[in-house]
């Protein structure tokens, strides 16, 4: 199923006028992805998902299943959770505490008024699905963090439910569980074919899981793409912080054109990068340059390609080195395989060349948007 | 948008549909009947006659409406600060961790669940006159070999239900107050006891300032409750001696007896809108409400 | 040290005042009950245990205590079952739903439940007698249930607003009727509250007196604390032992539940008056 926003919008009243949780949200899935809602504490993804399952009404705009419109503010159309037929993994799981593991996955086949055998069939496919067969009888109370998630998603799943939403489903987690988990749901993805919407605070978890990922940020969706794409061209400054870790090196500077090619004037410093095509668009002008942690090498020699850093500290990431360097009073992160830098002390200064084909350039006010 | 609002407030109205009916049709209803009542002549047998405030005006020359009302207040008047004093008390042992404590909350309950037109019955026969508990004890203490008719002078009479009522709703009082003393943050009292503050001075700067809420709703609850009193009452004295413990309910309540819906009514009326001021008055200040909230 | 000192004492008089003033009545009405003599604190035969009071009680049917408790068991507790289904309705509209002047519905419930009962009862026993109830169960259970609304509306509201929504949303999901979410998610899980609050419930609507007096005339409705009230001797003299056992038989099931159930009782007695 396709799942599709036009313009939505969630308009709240408080004391201080009202507040938009969601705002002008639009984009469509395809057919049995896996999309992920990725962004801050408060930054309306669980808003859209309430919204999407039919929990909370628009103020604006439409929302489509496939060809079906199952909510419109414009045309006072809303259908219930239940029209809608969409399964939620909720946060907290949210299981009925006086029922057990079997009843609590049961129950919306109950609530359909399925058959007593259909049911005892359906539940025992999903515990086995889940490996959860010896869980049947145990309270929601008696079971582990992981054990609880399970259930959850084994009531979600118990019927072939239109579209598949999950709200933070792994934040409960302790950090191994979660890794492993993420690769379950990966596969059980791949398994249902049901189009899913992942809510999640967590990059890492977006980036593994989703096929594409919209990142909101403030009710609006910052940038709806791939992984790489977030990753490699962020539309603004917040994807470029939002996205990676370490993440992107954001550095003020100057671009301006001398003798007929392009210089970067950073401080006090300057360099002359070779001229990439891509940059016609360019004016002159004051930039954010983003670049990449691992985009940024250590030359021996200075040159009219380097800029000279100063380094900070030395952070060992097993494989990898971080560097902490300072260039003309801006503080910039570096990724380095060499060991030599590994007993290099504090002060040490460096020759950094930037990979200028991997560099993003940002407005330097306003929304910081991508100026390529 | 708006449709969509409506609608919902329409499916949850059924929910309260319910409530709405049985609260109309047996509180609200009655209570505006008998207001109604208050305005007729409306005795057994006579036909029945609108006559405006008479009854009203009848009541306050009458010296019984006003034998009532004085017993009635001072009722209130008496109970209401014993009944607190002694439910604070009550509450604080509750709320220490004495060995006791698990016995004193259930022998604390004990007054609170036996309906108080039967317990009355056993304060009768406490009170009575030559074999009851309360002689006994009163010889045994020394004080006077003579013994007391307890329910047949006007003052022992008023004590007697006074003990009677105090020992019914003091549980109340406890239980409510000792909501609030143990929410008062240990700490708070380990912090004072550093600081060098007394047992005394400990309860009167933290403990009781800490309470003040549930010290205010158990107040409210206890007088109007008291302002209504009637099982005691009917049980042990009928309102004697001579109508010296004629409560208001008990007074409104002869009438309707003999008959005299009218009068009767006006009794109650008057009754029911001291009670709704009370109520009302203490719900609009903001301290009661936000302690609900 | 000193300070000490004086906390035990005031502990230790303070709690044998309590259970003195406390207990001291209901052990006088078990032993008058269980004495063939209720004079025994006056004279030298002194205590004299007997059963034969509450032989007679259950068995001299001209006596009708078994008619008053049965009427008291029927009439409370159809009440409190009555009582807890509509407030459950009223306090999850409350506690959950889209419902404007939810805070004035509240307060208004509460400040009826503080109208004196004289202020109906003329009008109540006139409705009754014009539709022939009066002596009748239900006479009493309609007024109960309204009279005890209140009350367990607000225990409930306090403990619905306890269970997470996020419980109601699952629901939704699930496929619930906002009445199933009520019937299949709500009650079950406050299953306790609703227990104790309908423990509280009964106990009211059973403990009730002035409507009991009003409405009912003879055995066929009275119940226990008009019963027992109004209990006269068949050839004159206050039999008290017989009144005492009757009070201890129909006194000490509330008191032996109130003490299993002390610690629920407790907590929804001041969640009714304070919490909210």
């Amino acid at each position: 199923m396709k799942l599709r926003l036009v313009h939505l919008s969630k308009e709240f009243a408080s004391t201080r006028g009202s507040v938009f949780a969601a705002q002008d949200v639009h984009f469509e899935t395809f057919d049995n992805e896996f999309f992920v809602l990725l962004g801050p504490s408060g930054c309306g993804k669980s808003t859209v998902l309430n919204l999407i399952a039919g929990l909370e009404k628009p103020t604006g705009g439409e929302i489509w299943f496939d060809e079906s419109l199952v909510a419109s503010a414009e045309r006072n159309i809303h259908l219930t959770p239940k029209e809608r037929n969409v399964a939620m993994v909720f946060q907290s799981y949210a299981l009925y505490p006086h029922l057990s593991v079997f009843d609590n996955i049961a129950f919306p086949l109950k609530i359909a008024k399925e058959s007593d055998h259909s049911v005892q069939e359906s539940v025992n496919r999903v515990a086995t699905m889940l490996s959860i067969q010896h869980l049947l009888n145990a309270k929601p109370a008696e079971l582990s963090g992981g054990q609880r998630q399970r259930v959850a998603i084994g009531r979600a799943i118990v019927r072939r439910p239109a579209i598949f939403l999950l709200d933070e489903p792994l934040s409960n987690l302790d950090a191994q569980l979660r890794t492993a988990t993420r690769a379950e749901l990966k596969s059980l993805h791949r398994k249902l074919e049901i189009t899913t919407i992942y809510v999640t605070h967590d990059q890492v978890e977006a980036m593994s899981l989703g096929n594409r990922i919209a990142l909101l940020h403030d009710g609006r969706a910052e940038q709806i793409g791939t992984a790489e794409e977030l990753y490699a061209r962020p539309v603004s400054t917040f994807v470029a912080r939002f996205i990676g870790s370490p993440p992107m090196n954001l550095l003020n500077c100057r671009l301006y054109v001398l003798n007929a090619g392009w210089t970067v004037m950073m401080g006090g410093q300057r360099v002359e990068p070779v001229e990439s095509s891509s940059w016609a668009s360019l004016a002159p002008n004051e930039y954010i340059l983003g670049i990449r942690p691992e985009h940024i090498h250590i030359e021996e020699h200075e040159s009219a390609r380097t800029f000279k850093a100063e380094l900070l500290a030395v952070e060992p990431q097993g494989r990898e080195l971080l560097l902490q360097v300072r260039i003309e009073h801006q503080d910039a992160v570096v990724l380095t395989a060499d060991k030599q830098y590994a007993k290099a002390k504090a002060g040490t200064l460096l020759n950094l060349c930037f990979d200028f084909c991997e560099v993003n350039w940002f407005e330097a006010t306003g929304a910081q948007r991508s100026v390529l | 948008m708006k449709g969509n609002h409506h609608k919902e407030i329409k499916e949850s109205s059924l929910f309260l549909l319910p409530l709405a009916l049985f609260v109309s049709a047996f509180i609200l209803v009655p209570v505006i009947g008998t207001m109604i009542d208050s305005t007729f002549l409306d005795v057994a047998f006579l036909q029945k006659k609108f006559c405006g405030f008479d009854n009203y005006r009848w009541m306050i020359r009458n010296p019984g409406f006003w034998q009532s009302v004085r017993f009635t207040l001072l009722f209130v008047a008496v109970t209401v600060p014993l009944e607190m004093i002694l439910g604070l008390m009550f509450a604080l042992l509750l709320n220490e961790p004495t060995p006791a404590r698990a016995i004193l909350r259930a022998a604390v309950l004990v007054p609170w669940a036996i309906p108080a037109a039967v317990s009355a019955r056993t304060w009768e026969l406490i009170y009575n006159y030559n074999y009851g508990l309360a002689n006994f004890i009163w010889r045994k203490l020394g004080i006077s070999a003579e013994p007391i008719n307890w329910l047949g002078s006007e003052f022992s009479a008023f004590a007697s239900l006074v003990i009677a009522d105090a020992w019914k709703t003091t549980p109340f009082v406890a239980i409510i107050l000792l909501a609030g003393i143990s929410a008062v943050p240990e700490e708070l009292h380990r912090q004072a006891k550093v600081d060098g503050a007394t047992l005394f001075q400990r309860f009167a700067h933290i403990t009781l300032p800490l309470i003040k809420p549930a010290l205010l709703v158990a107040l409210i609850f206890r007088t109007i409750d008291a302002l209504r009193i009637f099982d005691i009452i009917y049980v042990l004295t009928r309102g004697g001696p001579g109508g010296a413990t004629t409560s208001l309910s008990l007074y409104g309540y002869n009438y309707f007896l003999i008959g005299d819906f009218g009068y009767g009514s006006a009794v109650s009326a008057i009754l029911f809108g001291v009670a709704l001021i009370l109520s009302v008055t203490c719900m609009k200040s903001g301290r009661f409400s936000e302690e609900v909230k | 040290m000193r300070e000490q000192t004086i906390k035990s004492f005031l502990l230790l008089a303070g709690s044998t005042f309590m259970l003195l003033f406390c207990l001291t009545p209901f052990a006088y009405m078990v032993l008058t009950s269980l004495s063939s003599n209720p004079y025994f604190l006056s004279t030298l035969d002194w205590f004299d245990f007997t059963l034969e009071n509450y032989r007679a009680i259950l068995t001299v049917p001209s006596l009708h205590f078994i008619d008053y408790l049965r009427n008291s068991l029927i009439v409370s507790t159809a009440s409190a079952v009555f009582t807890i289904f509509i407030a459950s309705l009223a306090a999850y509209c409350i506690a959950r739903l889209v419902m404007p002047g939810k805070t004035f519905i509240l307060f208004g419930v509460l400040a009826v439940s503080m109208f004196p009962q004289i202020s109906l009862i003329s009008y109540l026993f006139k409705l009754m007698a014009d539709l022939g109830w009066v002596n009748t169960y239900a006479a009493l259970i309609l007024p109960y249930i309204a009279w005890t609304l209140p009350l367990s509306l607000w225990i409930l509201v306090s403990y619905f607003v306890q269970i997470p929504p996020v419980l109601d949303k699952a629901g939704l999901i699930d496929g619930c009727s906002r009445w199933q979410i009520l019937r299949k998610i709500i009650l079950p899980t406050a299953a306790p509250g609703i227990i104790s609050t309908m423990l509280l419930a009964f106990i009211f609507a059973f403990n009730e007196f002035m409507f009991a007096l009003m409405l009912t005339t003879d055995y066929h409705a009275r119940t226990i604390p008009v019963g027992i009230a109004l209990f006269q001797g068949l050839h004159g003299q206050t039999p008290w032992g017989n009144i005492m056992a009757a009070s201890t038989f129909s006194t000490l099931p509330l008191v032996i539940l109130a003490l299993i159930f002390q610690r629920r009782i407790i907590q929804g007695l001041t969640r009714g008056a304070i919490k909210g």
